[in-house]
């Protein structure tokens, strides 16, 4: 007979696990508080990148796993495969860089350095005075809502429920307690990301406020996600506020500009300081675009572990009960090697990855 | 830098304009910012073919010689603390602020989605009368005004006599509404006469009520439209419509900065009597605070200006006359008021949003969906515009609270603004650390 | 009063008009064709005061609205995109 499974969350993360959790053959009902994607999937930039720090196992499957994903109606997720293009600014970006693509090549993800010139010939947009870059060719972008649908889409079709505005209030031994008092017995999968220490306090979370900015169709064309070599050293940044250049292109033609990261901050409200640090920053790479006009910004909430990689497994003392959340900004890139390693490990069977850097024991006292 | 002023003036309409002249006395410092190249708003928006209003200019020649700062082609985009004002013009950035501020931001026109209303030829009511005025080429060209209310009329008056052959003006609201509307209106001499010039001019046209337009038909561009009472349609060839149903205020400066908003469907900004919002020493004035005309519009930016600078001694005077002014406003969204056929003119595959091109699709004749699940999937009300076509469409066709959600929780910018812009905002009370 | 003559060039046609006229009169002599919206479709001036979009074309190289910009001598204007 079917294990039944209830996912709470109905983010990217949620989505993913729900279907593979369909594949794997359980009975899969998706408990969603709003509507799918409402959360922190909804802000992202939606970019699909392989990191080589402590997340470069998670990312690089996740990647592979994208890929046999988009092999179907890649339209749908609005995927585009960009590649990143990472920008030295100097020479020690240059060294670090050097570093990565050794890390990545090890890891066996080809990647090329470009010099000046190069990347002059690769991107024109880029600033004359910068010291070369390394891109990944593999690297994409999706439209995050759209990437929701479309996966939550694939596991209702394989037989997964889904229930909106509905939410959890608790955690019971046998499964969930809903709003109004319903219970559904099951195996419970927490995915519901910023939100994810309401239903598990002992597990610390904290959110990491971002902001973005949409422009119009942009004159000079941009190819590649561009992000600059420094970037991995501001992400786990432990406080105050962090800025660096990371310019997306949308298949529109229109650039999507972050990023920046302040821990502490609750308000949602648009920062005019933040956005224009974050905006200079972009400029500083790309100095022709100062007279292209920004459409709108916006900001979201990154749920930040301790130690920046997400909970994935099970929760210690609490019954049938598994985390999947705390992806900080990268969860639309990891959510499908979150949900097959989750799903491997409720299985109890062997993994491609290894769960132990993602159990969540690791930050119980 | 920032330029300090004792007043500053948002638009440089009717509101605009007498709220200045009002204001005015030797040694005060007073601005007024407009994101069109010339003063006069959109009623008096400058014609290089025709002399300009009469009332247009005497308002001018008195704030012409007064020493009044005009800062035209200067657009608001967004605050500063202060509240600075960052103003964004073709040429650069400039900072300015008032120890009042005065918003008459006028409104703009109420468009309902219908098959076609994206064809290149297909215009706002008001908006083919201000790019006429501007020079686009109408003469000779056949055209035909649809919609709701007065401005349909007066859009015809500029067409006619920048060489259109007008077709014919079409009205949504029926004959026995119209008629109820001219009954009452001589209790509004100004507004009467008004009237009557316009109607003077328009003998020719036929003026038909309780018809709309369902539909325009192209291939690359407008050339014909589809007319129906809901029985019976006709097929009327033009080479541009004009349509519009009303107006509605532009509260979107305001309410970044937090003034309090007041009407449920399509909001303006709340003022007291004097033309105070809920923010102390920030007014509004015009049809930003409701949608009642010219004349009322010119009265309340007098008031305006004077309570500004705290004259009240001159307030009373026209404290009267504004209040009869203001009943004006009733009287035009009673008779004019929509009917339910113009609200269903788009179907599932009906452009909604103009910007992001996009359609209700799957949603459209459904239950209540989430506004923000919907803008997500759709992008509706995402791109250039800012929802200020689409989410004032969809609070007349939709029951989600879109517009509401919307407005609830601002975000600068106010308008699309260049990066550089952006990258200079900031007024150092919160500073950021150099990268 | 007959106001000076303008010339401006609309994706290389030179186009003369009266000054104190704009950019989008003097496209519209030109092509019906301002830019193109997301999925193709071709969009003229629609709002005619500045906030829709519709007509926003390049202007000597920047996004602009066309019926925000009067005509001065030279203005070099494309527009499709």
């Amino acid at each position: 007979m079917a294990r039944d499974l209830i996912v709470v969350g109905c983010g990217i993360v949620g989505a993913c696990t729900a279907l593979a959790a369909q594949q794997a053959g359980f009975r899969t009902q998706l408990v969603e508080s709003r509507f799918p994607g409402a959360g922190v999937s909804a802000a992202g930039m939606g970019h699909l990148v392989v990191l080589d720090g402590p997340e470069l196992a998670l990312s690089a499957r996740s990647l592979e796993l994208w890929r046999e994903i988009l092999e179907r109606n890649p339209r749908s997720f609005e995927y585009r495969q960009t590649g990143t293009l990472w920008v030295a600014e100097s020479g020690a970006d240059q060294a670090a860089l050097a570093t990565r693509q050794a890390t990545l090549a090890a890891a066996g993800i080809a990647s090329a350095w470009l010099d000046p010139r190069a990347l002059n010939l690769e991107e024109p947009a880029l600033a004359p005075d910068l010291a070369g870059g390394l891109l990944l060719p593999g690297d994409g972008i999706v439209y995050p809502p759209k990437a929701v649908h479309e996966l939550l889409t694939r596991a209702v079709a394989l037989g997964a429920t889904v229930r909106c505005g509905r939410r959890v209030t608790a955690l019971a031994g046998d499964g969930v307690v809903l709003e109004g008092g319903e219970h559904l017995a099951g195996e419970v999968v927490v995915a519901t990301g910023g939100a994810g220490s309401e239903l598990l306090p002992e597990l610390p979370l904290m959110a990491r406020k971002g902001h973005l900015v949409i422009t119009d169709v942009s004159g000079p064309s941009i190819r590649h996600q561009l992000v600059e070599a420094g970037y991995t050293q501001g992400v786990h940044a432990p406080s105050g506020l962090s800025i660096a250049m990371n310019v997306q292109p949308r298949p529109t033609g229109q650039l999507l500009i972050g990023s920046s990261r302040e821990n502490g901050v609750f308000d949602p409200a648009v920062s005019t300081e933040v956005t224009a640090a974050l905006v200079r920053r972009a400029l500083r790479f790309l100095p022709g675009l100062g007279r292209l006009p920004a459409t709108r910004i916006w900001t979201g909430f990154r749920p930040a572990t301790p130690d920046g990689l997400p909970y994935i497994g099970h929760v210690p003392g609490r019954g049938p009960v598994w985390a999947a959340f705390g992806h900080e900004g990268l969860g639309i890139t990891t959510a499908p090697a979150t949900a097959e390693l989750l799903v491997d490990r409720i299985l109890a069977r062997g993994s491609v990855l290894d769960g132990a850097p993602y159990d969540p024991a690791r930050c119980l006292g | 830098m920032v330029d300090v002023f004792d007043l500053v003036i948002v638009g440089a309409g009717p509101a605009g304009l007498e709220a200045a002249r009002s204001a005015f006395a030797p040694g005060r410092r007073i601005a007024v910012v407009d994101d069109n190249p010339r003063p006069g708003g959109q009623i008096w928006r400058h014609d290089p073919t025709q002399d300009p209003p009469r009332a247009f200019r005497s308002l001018w020649d008195h704030l012409d010689s007064s020493g009044t700062r005009f800062l035209c082609s200067h657009r608001l985009v967004a605050f500063e603390s202060g509240p600075t004002l960052v103003l964004e013009s073709p040429t650069g950035t400039r900072r300015i602020r008032g120890e009042r501020l005065l918003f008459a931001c006028g409104a703009r026109e109420l468009f309902l989605p219908f098959p076609g209303w994206t064809l290149p030829g297909v215009y706002g009511a008001g908006g083919l009368q201000a790019l006429a005025k501007g020079g686009l080429p109408v003469a000779g060209r056949t055209v035909v005004l649809a919609g709701s209310g007065p401005l349909l009329l007066a859009s015809a008056v500029t067409l006619l006599r920048h060489g259109a052959r007008v077709e014919a003006i079409i009205e949504q609201a029926p004959t026995g509404e119209v008629a109820r509307f001219l009954a009452l209106l001589p209790r509004w001499p100004l507004q009467t006469l008004a009237a009557l010039a316009l109607i003077r001019r328009l003998i020719r046209v036929p003026y038909w009520r309780g018809v709309w337009v369902s539909g325009a038909r192209g291939r690359d561009r407008l050339c014909e439209v589809e007319v129906t009472d809901g029985r019976t349609n006709r097929i009327l060839p033009c080479e541009a419509l004009g349509t519009g149903y009303g107006l509605v205020p532009n509260i979107e400066a305001p309410n970044l900065l937090g003034c309090k908003l007041t009407g449920s469907l399509h909001p303006a900004v709340a003022v007291d009597s004097q033309g105070e919002t809920s923010l102390p020493g920030i007014y509004a004035a015009g049809e930003v605070t409701g949608i009642g005309g010219v004349g009322r519009a010119r009265l309340q930016g007098a008031l305006a200006g004077v309570a500004a600078m705290g004259e009240t001694q001159r307030i009373h005077g026209l404290l009267g006359r504004a209040r009869h002014a203001n009943a004006y406003v009733g009287h035009l969204a009673q008779h004019f008021r929509l009917r339910e056929p113009v609200r269903r003119l788009a179907g599932p595959a009906t452009v909604v949003c103009r910007c992001e091109d996009a359609a209700l699709g799957p949603a459209h004749g459904t239950s209540p969906v989430d506004p923000r699940a919907l803008r997500l999937l759709t992008r509706i009300g995402m791109g250039h515009c800012q929802g200020r076509i689409c989410l004032h469409a969809l609070a007349e066709t939709r029951p989600e609270p879109f517009l509401r959600e919307w407005l609830a929780r601002p975000r600068p910018p106010l308008f699309p603004t260049r990066l550089e812009t952006l990258a200079g905002l900031g007024d150092g009370t919160n500073p950021v650390p150099p990268t | 009063m007959s106001p000076r003559s303008v010339t401006v060039h609309v994706n290389g046609v030179p186009v003369t008009l009266p000054e104190g006229t704009t950019v989008a009169a003097a496209i519209a002599g030109v092509t019906g064709h301002f830019r193109a919206a997301p999925g193709g479709a071709p969009r003229g001036p629609f709002c005619g005061m500045g906030y829709c979009g519709e007509c926003r074309v390049r202007i000597d190289g920047v996004i602009r609205l066309a019926c925000q910009t009067p005509v001065s001598p030279g203005l070099l204007v494309e527009t499709g995109g």
